[in-house]
């Protein structure tokens, strides 16, 4: 056999290896593709199977050339990758049809109605679609006695009132949708609410938030404790933050770990909020604030009943005040100076640095102290307009006039305040500065 | 076409790898290391291709290719890479979608992600109830939705909106609503008057704002937390998206923008300009079957591409609103 021959064959071997290894179609976004495929995002490394005649002979021809196309490595490796994204199209097709979207979408096509569809909802013990939003319509008053009216209103909140401690849910900011009606509810029940009387339970816990965190039970501040140690504190303070914000402020658990521990793989999350959770139950933090959260497998929440908070107090004692558009009882004034007084301050101070050391602020807890400040904020605005108006009605300007200087200093935007307060300089003779107020808010002459 | 790409492609690579095994063995008599490395090698390389082979085969008879099924798009499947969205915490969420061309589909996005959130999406253990602001337009004329409730609205009050404007919203069974305004009857000082509305009693508010008025856009921007760009995979969105990208970047406001490519397929390109113009993006794959959204939304579609790249999107966007575990998702 002649020597060129020979080599030829020998040379031919090596060629047909590195073809067979070597890929013949572009490769681009291949860890991408894989990626995807590995997670059930794609169907198919590259194009789908196109549908084949009965030919069988063909049909390998067919593979062949696809072998060849992508060289075997490839072709494996592909192939192995798309059995596993069929197994998780199958398994989610499999899931599909008792999901609430394939439901919708049978109603939607009319093979069932919206009863049945409601009725197939319960019965897998999924939430029934949000029913269409209803503007709240506002009652007129009837035509009798202040007094009697407000006697009817104070007995029919005390009606239907739940038992047990109603502290925090009237005082939180309700959902959307219900923000009307909870406004309609929370109005003119006389007095505050006793915040000593519920105090004599040992359990009971005391929250303050304003210019330094207490957590005082049975006379025992638990805030230096849980303050020592950062990320912990981020826990307590971030579900806490959430109760007031969100009626039972569960808060789920993927999302936490997202925010606890951006940026990190989602079992390392895991892991990281796990065990500091297993530190907080087991060791480090005392029974006082662990028996008040409540974790499973898919949220997180911290228990709020028997506890005073100020900013809840806050607000209620803002809503009160606002509702009497005028003269208050003595008892509701001093019941106002004094929460003014314990609310003097920032709401969490130190938040940020405890935030910084958790996840290095990268998360969007800062977003919701920063919404429970600007509400405790406008809640003492609101109590000091509501002040200042009280003592306007007893013809105690001078009093009034501090009071809405430094109302309007934190919210400038407030005519309905820079209006008392021109009022107030008015009534003392201050005409410049009042010509001024009029000036700065634009007011009418 | 494509077949004669890849017959061209496979003929090439033959072709060479003839030419270079005809090359070998004629310089393989002046080239001993070539003649010493060829006879050493090639007993390896058969061995080696025989076991490639035989590999390739046992894999094409051990698992065999699952092929579309009915209703699933036969199209080549596009690289969609994971949505790198700003995401909304504030509640409620207020997202505002600006189109970047004519027809590039933010009408269907904005109400699809609205049913995806009504549909499966959670707070506080009961659906949420988003409701969408969306142009009239053909879409919405097909489904009935009709913009003159509000716009006689607007004519009757004209510098206030009052809580009783949400009964112009048609509730859609998904449990989502959907308020239809027509052009130019929404103005900036409008748009913030009835977001604030809106706000109180809706849990998720997306307005697909209409291009042209820039007083209207900028107002849609400064009552949302996050403003989607919907562009296509066109030059037209390429230049259109300058301006914005300009702005976000001067002002720093990019983190709060995010650029939706739709109907991205596997055989268009998407113009690098594009792509440069936003760090936040999200991709929307072309889908052969989507058919009008608003009478079936692709997000109850199985087998919608689109519908599985809104779900996604909508997990990043409001991850607190929407569902964690999606018989869409992944």
């Amino acid at each position: 056999m002649p020597h060129e021959l020979i080599a030829g064959l020998e040379a031919s071997a090596v060629v047909l290896l590195v073809l067979l290894l070597v890929p013949k179609l572009g490769v681009d976004h291949l860890r991408a593709r894989f990626s995807d495929l590995h997670s059930g995002r794609r169907r198919w490394l590259f194009d789908p199977l196109l549908p084949r005649g009965d030919k069988r002979a063909w049909n390998v021809a067919l593979d062949a050339v696809d072998v060849f196309e992508q060289g075997v490595p490839l072709y494996v490796a592909g192939r192995l990758a798309e059995q596993r994204s069929a197994q998780l199209y199958l398994e989610r097709q499999g899931r599909w049809g008792d999901s609430p979207k394939a439901l919708l979408a049978a109603h939607l096509k009319g093979a069932i109605n919206e009863a049945e569809l409601h009725g197939q909802l319960k019965s897998r013990e999924l939430p029934l679609p949000a029913t269409k939003a209803v503007a709240a319509k506002v009652e007129a008053r009837p035509l009798i006695s202040v007094k009697w009216w407000l006697e009817r209103q104070a007995m029919a909140h005390a009606m239907a009132k739940p038992n047990g401690d109603g502290l925090g849910k009237r005082a939180r900011v309700g959902p959307p949708g219900e923000g009307t009606k909870d406004e309609n509810e929370a109005e003119d029940t006389e007095e505050a609410e006793s915040a000593t009387a519920p105090r004599a339970d040992p359990t009971y816990l005391r929250i303050r938030t304003f210019g330094r965190i207490e957590l005082l039970q049975a006379g025992l501040d638990h805030a230096p404790e849980l303050l020592r140690k950062k990320v912990l504190a981020f826990i307590w303070l971030y579900l806490f933050v959430r109760g007031l914000l969100e009626p039972e402020g569960r808060v789920d658990r993927g999302a936490f770990c997202e925010e606890f521990a951006p940026g990190l793989s989602p079992e390392r999350q895991r892991k990281r909020v796990r065990d500091r959770l297993d530190d907080m139950f087991n060791r480090d933090l005392p029974t006082a604030l662990t028996s008040r959260l409540i974790t499973d497998r898919t949220q997180l929440r911290l228990d709020l009943a028997k506890c005073s908070i100020d900013i809840v107090r806050l607000q209620e004692i803002a809503r009160h005040c606002g509702a009497k558009q005028g003269m208050l009882s003595s008892d509701l004034a001093a019941e106002a100076n004094r929460v003014l007084d314990e609310t003097e301050g920032e709401f969490l101070p130190g938040w940020e640095e405890i935030e910084t050391e958790t996840n290095g602020g990268r998360g969007g807890a800062a977003e919701y102290v920063r919404t429970l400040r600007q509400v405790a904020d406008t809640a003492r605005v609101d109590i000091m307009g509501a002040l200042a108006a009280n003592h306007l009605a007893r013809q105690e300007p001078r009093k009034a006039i501090p009071l809405l200087e430094q109302a309007l200093e934190r919210q400038p935007e407030r005519e309905d305040l820079a209006r008392r307060l021109r009022a107030a300089y008015l009534e003392t003779g201050q005409h410049l500065r009042a010509i001024e107020i009029q000036k700065d808010h634009a007011l009418d002459a | 076409m494509l077949t004669g790409n890849r017959t061209i492609r496979l003929a090439a690579a033959l072709t060479i790898g003839i030419a270079l095994a005809i090359a070998a063995a004629v310089s393989s008599d002046r080239i001993p290391v070539l003649d010493d490395l060829l006879a050493s090698s090639w007993v390896p390389a058969v061995i080696l291709s025989v076991l490639l082979v035989g590999a390739a085969v046992g894999i094409a008879l051990v698992l065999p290719r699952s092929r579309p099924t009915s209703g699933e798009s036969t199209g080549p499947e596009p690289v969609i890479a994971r949505p790198t969205i700003p995401e909304v915490r504030r509640k409620p969420a207020i997202i505002s979608i600006h189109g970047l061309e004519a027809q590039a589909g933010c009408t269907s996005l904005a109400f699809n992600l609205a049913v995806e959130l009504a549909a499966a999406g959670l707070v506080d253990g009961r659906r949420p109830r988003p409701i969408c602001v969306v142009r009239a337009g053909p879409l919405s004329s097909t489904v009935g939705l009709d913009p003159k409730p509000f716009t006689d609205y607007c004519r009757s009050h004209m510098a206030a909106v009052g809580d009783e404007v949400i009964e112009l919203a048609e509730r859609h069974p998904s449990g989502c609503e959907v308020l239809c305004v027509a052009d130019g009857v929404l103005d900036g000082h409008r748009l913030r008057l009835l977001s604030s509305v809106l706000r109180r009693f809706y849990d998720v508010v997306i307005l697909d704002c209409p291009p042209g008025d820039r007083w209207l856009i900028d107002s849609a921007f400064d009552a949302s937390e996050v403003s989607l760009l919907v562009g296509l995979p066109s030059d037209e969105s390429a230049k259109a998206v300058l301006p914005w990208s300009d702005s976000s970047w001067r002002y720093g406001l990019d983190a709060r923008f995010g650029l939706i490519v739709n109907r991205v397929s596997a055989r268009t390109s998407i113009p690098e300009l594009l792509l440069a113009a936003f760090a936040n993006l999200a991709l929307i794959p072309e889908d052969a079957a989507a058919g009008n959204a608003l009478e079936l939304p692709w997000v109850l579609r199985p087998e919608s591409r689109a519908g599985r790249a809104i779900t996604e999107l909508a997990a990043r966007l409001v991850p607190d609103v929407a569902a964690k575990e999606s018989s869409h998702a992944a």
